[in-house]
């Protein structure tokens, strides 16, 4: 049974990343990757049905407008059970004290290693189907 | 003496002096007068005994012509009796001052002894002789007693004349004393009293001279004499207000001496001021120039650090599309010919081969970006309190295994002069330890190279570490025995970017990120010094102030 990604970060060709990335995965029907391109995009989108189920959102730090952080914060009070993934290309001790004390899962620097990032998925759903 | 003018003392001795003179005249004229008074008595003693001696004749006279006028009865002789008489009486009235009962009683006598006589002339010439005798013998009793009376007289007289005489001449001798004595007296006393207000005047004018020759020597501590004459008491005063301008002026002279010393000393200071200032700001241009350095650096590298990350995860992301591609195209490619497939293949192992180049220049890269980020992390990472000599050796330890991996002819001959007992310092550890690998690796590298370069046996390239604990700082030397860094390129040292080595070699990163990890975050210095052909040795100090708190450096 598929479940979905949120992958939140201005950069479109994130996008374009994340789905060569996880073809096999898609096309299996493990997961079903969601992209928004900003904080607040996130948020209607997390507000309307995500279909089929999220468990996870990862959202990028530098955004314009509404930040990864306060992101973090805002998802945190909507839905304190959703495991939050902070993606940022800086990683410095400061934004790793804030993600962790935002209640983020897990911090994951860019260029995101992909092999990691899924055993971590794994982990958070359990193996695959 | 009190408080008197010299006029007034001059007056009180002329005064004096004048007084004495008049003093001396009286008791002269008052001895002459009695000198004169006595001669005036002596004179009048003479005549009375020149009197006396006239009654004694006279007398004579009268009891001869008494007598013989009895005796004859001549008119002639009793003519010369009463002439006798009136004499004698006149005599006698001159010197009955003398002894008034005597001279009454001779006169008594006189009258008896006449009246007897002309009895016994009465009887002479009744020729009663008898009688006459009788009466003439009484008469003769009568002159004998007055004869005794008047040699009485005449020696008191002579004798009153004598002591008159006597005495004037006492007189005369005891005012010629009182006379001598007087005046020598008068004279002391003058001459005391003269020499007294002459040395009342003369004892404060010589000190006075004193002063006034002290002062114009230039002794102005001298006292001024107090004087009880008013005048010299006003030039005592004067010639103290003289000392006191000449103090006053000296000491106005050296507070204006003192003034000119510190207004030069003001001056040296605000030179030397200027001079701190002056590097201050120099300082103060060259940490602004690298920090706007360190932050164009981390700017960049920001930029830059996305981008790359695209072209890391989508070169290595096409490397499995590859693989992908040759499994879903086998089918198709084995029926292709050989030349055809050997192509087919060859192209694809060269794609494969340029995406692992891709990748791998693009890792180089992100190590770069992530050197460059580093400007931008300074001022974060916890403090910690460490042994400085144990961070240093440990680090010293991991270049020198690390300069060995990489080449196995690297060979250095190592000095540790570390200062024992350094108290433990606050720093950010893994910072610090970041900043001595690259002072170690710069070193090896500098002073390999110079081996290589002599490319002869005796050079040997040595390091020296040194440590120290300068109270509240302390300080950590890292030198070498390379050929030494040329004075042009010395500021360029800590730029971003800046290196001698060969492209590839160095990243130019490790000294700009030293120099903000011990300027800004450590709050220290880092300093360079170095000689052409014989050194080089870094210097970096770090403050002990800041303790295990830190304030945080503002982030780039």
């Amino acid at each position: 049974m598929p479940v979905s990604i949120l992958i939140v970060d201005d950069e479109a060709d994130v996008a374009v990343l994340f789905r060569q990335q996880f073809r096999r995965e898609t096309r299996e029907g493990a997961y079903v990757l969601h992209f928004a391109l900003s904080a607040s995009e996130a948020l209607e989108r997390l507000a309307g049905e995500i279909e089929p189920q999220l468990i996870v959102i990862l959202s990028d730090i530098n955004m314009p407008g509404m930040d990864g952080l306060a992101l973090l914060r805002e998802i945190k009070k909507r839905r304190p059970e959703l495991p939050v993934m902070m993606l940022t290309a800086y990683g410095d001790d400061e934004r790793r004290r804030r993600a962790a004390e935002g209640g983020a899962a897990d911090f994951v620097t860019k260029p995101v290693d992909f092999d990691f990032l899924k055993i971590r998925l794994r982990e958070l759903h359990g193996p695959l189907v | 003496m009190p408080n008197f003018s010299i006029r007034l003392r001059l007056i009180f001795l002329s005064v004096l002096l004048l007084a004495i003179l008049a003093g001396s005249s009286a008791l002269l004229i008052r001895e002459l007068a009695r000198d004169s008074q006595s001669l005036t008595e002596e004179a009048s003693l003479v005549s009375v005994v020149r009197n006396a001696n006239s009654a004694s004749k006279h007398f004579g006279d009268l009891k001869y012509w008494a007598i013989d006028s009895a005796v004859t009865q001549l008119a002639g002789s009793q003519q010369a009796a009463d002439g006798a008489k009136a004499a004698l009486e006149s005599d006698l009235k001159a010197i009955s001052a003398v002894d008034p009962a005597v001279v009454e009683a001779i006169g008594g006598e006189v009258y008896t002894m006449t009246d007897l006589a002309r009895q016994a002339g009465v009887a002479y010439s009744s020729d009663d002789s008898a009688a006459g005798n009788a009466l003439l013998a009484q008469a003769k009793s009568h002159i004998l007693s007055t004869d005794d009376h008047l040699d009485k007289i005449v020696d008191r007289v002579e004798q009153q004349a004598v002591r008159r005489r006597d005495m004037s001449t006492r007189q005369a001798e005891l005012a010629v004393k009182l006379a001598i004595v007087g005046g020598i007296g008068a004279l002391v006393i003058a001459l005391g009293f003269t020499a007294l207000t002459v040395h009342s005047i003369t004892v404060p004018l010589k000190q006075l001279d004193r002063s006034i020759a002290s002062i114009t020597r230039g002794e102005l501590n001298v006292a001024m004499p107090p004087s009880g004459v008013p005048e010299i008491a006003a030039m005592t005063g004067t010639l103290g207000m003289l000392r006191d301008s000449l103090i006053e002026r000296d000491r106005l002279e050296r507070d204006r001496q003192r003034a000119e010393l510190e207004t030069r000393a003001a001056r040296d200071t605000a030179e030397a001021a200027l001079h701190d200032l002056k590097a201050a700001q120099a300082n103060l241009i060259q940490a602004e120039k690298m920090a706007s350095l360190g932050q164009l650096t981390a700017g960049i590298a920001h930029e830059i650090k996305n981008p790359l990350n695209f072209v890391n995860n989508f070169a290595s992301l096409s490397i499995g599309l590859v693989d992908e591609l040759n499994e879903a195209a086998a089918p198709a490619l084995a029926s292709l010919d050989e030349r055809r497939r050997r192509e087919v293949d060859e192209a694809a192992d060269m794609l494969v081969g340029n995406l692992r180049r891709i990748v791998e220049h693009g890792k180089r890269a992100d190590n770069i970006v992530k050197s460059m980020l580093a400007h931008s992390r300074s001022g974060g990472g916890d403090r910690e309190s460490v042994d400085l000599n144990a961070l240093v050796d440990e680090s010293l330890n991991l270049a020198y295994h690390g300069a060995r991996a990489q080449d196995q002819n690297f060979n250095i001959s190592i000095e540790r002069a570390y200062c024992a007992n350094i108290a433990p310092i606050a720093l950010v550890p893994q910072d610090m330890t970041r900043v001595f690998l690259n002072l170690f690796g710069n070193a090896f590298y500098a002073a390999n190279k110079r081996r290589r370069e002599t490319n002869d046996g005796e050079f040997k390239p040595t390091l020296t570490v040194t440590t120290r604990d300068v109270g509240e700082t302390v300080e950590v030397r890292v030198r070498d025995n390379g050929s030494g860094i040329p004075t042009e390129i010395r500021d360029k040292l800590f730029q971003p970017f800046f290196s001698t080595k060969p492209t590839g070699e160095g990243t130019g990163l490790g000294l700009s990120i030293s120099y903000e990890i011990v300027t800004k975050q450590h709050r220290g210095t880092i300093e360079v010094s170095s000689t052409v052909g014989e050194f080089t040795e870094f210097t970096v100090c770090l403050p002990r102030g800041l303790g295990a708190k830190g304030a945080p450096a503002p982030s780039a």
